[in-house]
């Protein structure tokens, strides 16, 4: 890794770096092994996404809360703040909390039972696929395309 | 009362509202204006003298010297008593014994309007009378619904507690049959005597994987071979002769039995069990030395985005072994990758009723609880391994930082909590305050401590022959394998050990 790549990402606010660079540091003894942690985080996060989807249609706001609950962990492990912070606020509104007092564009307001809720989720997870792709382009800057990404693309 | 209309009251025709007649009629009268009146503007009244109207007017008017009877004619027809704020009592100018009443179309300069005032309902008062009582009843019902709900939860919880010892106590029993019957099974075998194929899921397969069907007749009497067939669930072809039955059947041997020796027994010490008998002996060749995994470091499976249920990852010497109880891949990756760098031994197991069932078979060193996982949690988990095993430093990985929950994970039996997400740093020092203790202790001990269990994973899918150079590693555990140990000869046993 160029110097300056690594600097771009740093740059970048996507990731944690004392994080991220605990985890490059891993490479030394198992080369490929940070790109592999962050291959697995990617496929975890098209499932998982996937499934919010389906849980949105549901209106389960458990199951929502519990993917995001999951889905925070993984990003959160690997420095991916700006992910985690959107799972973080899916896994609150699942829970009916308005953990950041966000107020949503729309009509829907607390009284308006699960449904606003569950647009809150939506809200999240909307800004957790954007900051997903923004960390996604930037760590195939850094490490190369990922796998799945080449099959499926 | 200068603005007082003089003219006569319209002839009652109706009759439905007299008292309202009569009561515009009284105010009326310009000789009561010093005890009852009109306000200036014209929209309420004012009793001023109660004394004097109870006594003078009431009988005159209403036949009748009862004020607090007017006051509840009025309240039936839908009149208020205006209410006067504590804090303009003092400069309401009707004094203090003053009653004012209005009603939105009793006004002095509107009499049509006289004509929208009607008796309330009779019914209307008893209504809310009844509405109340049946509200009251709601609420009693209610309540008592939640008092019985809530007995109905207790005794459910202690029925499901119940019935989850039983079940765990149910699949020791049912694993130790299953052991039972593999080295019959292999005393049989080894006798030379013929096994109809049989059908002997594993116990550990229920509610994990598909049960693969045991339909493998014994090749031939030849010994080896017949070793060979139980124990291995991945028989190579190692030598030409024996391999097209052993890939018919060899592939389908999963279920069968295995040795109650604890799977982590099994991988650490070098892998003769795992590869054990079957390769080695059925060959009797050095096939398996060369490629073999040996006592390296065994990577834990090539497919990153899956795993077992529970797999163990080797280390040639490990200082500890620490089982690793989490459902996120991430986590599980980097967290064995990180307790692996620190010299131990990890089983990852994926839920907390797996974490149960291997906690039970092996003595660990170690075993690090995620909290939210799926079957059971990992509070719950660490409670019940609490039954049977009290000293296992048992450290939660969690998220949550909620002071409660924290002190409940405390008390559920949790040693330690360590914060999701962690450094290196924080899982070391973990470590170092949970491992370092037992470490004397530990290399005076057997890696792992032979136990009554038996072993948990055996993938489902059968796996295609290969050469056994190929098999990925931990392919290779999972067979359910007799340990012949004690019913072998010498001889194969160094062979084994060699």
């Amino acid at each position: 890794m160029s110097d300056e790549q690594m600097k771009k990402l740093q740059d970048s606010g996507l990731v944690d770096w004392p994080v991220f660079s605990e985890l490059v540091a891993m490479d030394e003894d198992e080369e490929g092994f940070s790109k592999g942690l962050f291959q697995t985080f990617v496929d975890q996060f098209k499932d998982t996404y996937k499934e919010l989807d389906e849980n949105v249609e549901l209106k389960d706001l458990d199951k929502l809360s519990s993917l995001g609950h999951y889905l925070k962990g993984s990003a959160a492990a690997l420095g991916l703040v700006t992910i985690a912070e959107q799972c973080e606020r899916m896994q609150n509104y699942g829970h009916k909390i308005n953990c950041d007092d966000y107020s949503l564009d729309s009509d829907l307001s607390e009284s308006d039972g699960d449904a606003y809720w569950v647009s809150l989720v939506e809200d999240a997870m909307a800004k957790a696929k954007t900051a997903f792709e923004e960390s996604k382009e930037a760590l195939i800057e850094y490490f190369g395309d990922f796998d799945a990404e080449a099959s499926e693309d | 009362m200068a603005g007082v209309k003089e003219e006569p009251m319209p002839p009652n025709s109706t009759g439905h509202n007299d008292f309202v007649r009569k009561l515009y009629q009284m105010l009326l009268e310009e000789k009561y204006l010093d005890i009852v009146r009109w306000t200036p503007a014209g929209l309420s009244f004012v009793v001023l003298n109660t004394n004097e109207f109870t006594k003078n007017i009431l009988p005159i008017h209403f036949k009748h010297s009862n004020f607090a009877s007017f006051v509840r004619q009025l309240n039936k027809y839908d009149f208020h008593k205006v209410k006067i704020p504590t804090e303009e009592k003092q400069t309401y100018q009707y004094g203090d014994d003053a009653w004012e009443f209005q009603h939105p179309d009793f006004k002095r300069d509107d009499l049509d309007a006289l004509e929208n005032i009607r008796r309330k309902p009779p019914s209307k008062k008893e209504n809310t009378a009844d509405v109340k009582g049946q509200l009251n009843s709601q609420i009693q019902a209610l309540l008592f619904e939640v008092a019985r709900l809530q007995s109905e939860l207790k005794s459910t919880n202690d029925s499901y507690r119940a019935l989850f010892d039983n079940v765990v106590a149910c699949r020791t029993y049912n694993e130790r049959h299953y052991q039972t019957m593999g080295v019959l099974m292999n005393c049989l075998t080894q006798a030379g005597i013929k096994i109809p194929p049989l059908d002997l899921p594993s116990p550990n397969m229920i509610g994990m994987m598909t049960p693969v069907v045991v339909a493998a007749p014994l090749p031939n009497n030849s010994r080896a071979q017949s070793i060979a067939i139980p124990g291995g669930a991945v028989p190579p072809p190692v030598d030409s002769r024996p391999s097209e039955q052993h890939s018919n059947n060899g592939a389908n041997i999963h279920a069968l039995p295995s040795h109650p020796v604890a799977q982590q027994k099994r991988l650490s010490t070098s892998h003769q069990h795992s590869v054990d008998g079957s390769r080695r002996i059925s060959s009797e060749t050095h096939q398996m030395s060369g490629p073999g995994p040996g006592l390296d470091l065994m990577p834990p499976m090539g497919n990153t985005g899956m795993y077992d249920s529970i797999s163990t990852t080797n280390l040639a010497d490990p200082k500890f072994h620490v089982l690793l109880v989490e459902d996120d891949n991430v986590c599980i990756q980097l967290c064995r990758k990180l307790l692996i760098k620190y010299g131990c031994q990890v089983t990852v197991v994926t839920d907390g009723l797996l974490a149960i069932d291997t906690a039970k078979q092996t003595k660990y060193d170690l075993v690090l609880m995620d909290i939210v996982m799926p079957n059971l949690d990992g509070a719950s988990a660490a409670n019940f391994i609490r039954k049977f095993d009290e000293n296992t430093p048992i450290v939660a990985m969690t998220s949550n930082y909620e002071e409660k929950d924290l002190e409940n994970y405390l008390h559920h039996g949790m040693n330690d909590i360590l914060a999701k997400p962690f450094t290196k740093d924080d899982l070391y020092l973990m470590l170092s305050k949970h491992l370092l203790g037992a470490k004397q202790m530990f290399q005076e001990l057997p890696t792992v401590p032979e136990l009554q269990g038996i072993l948990m994973e055996s993938p489902a899918v059968p796996l295609p022959m290969q050469p056994v150079s190929s098999i990925p590693t931990n392919q290779m555990m999972a067979p359910g394998l007799l340990e012949p140990l004690d019913g072998m000869e010498p001889q194969l046993k160094k062979t084994r050990l060699s």
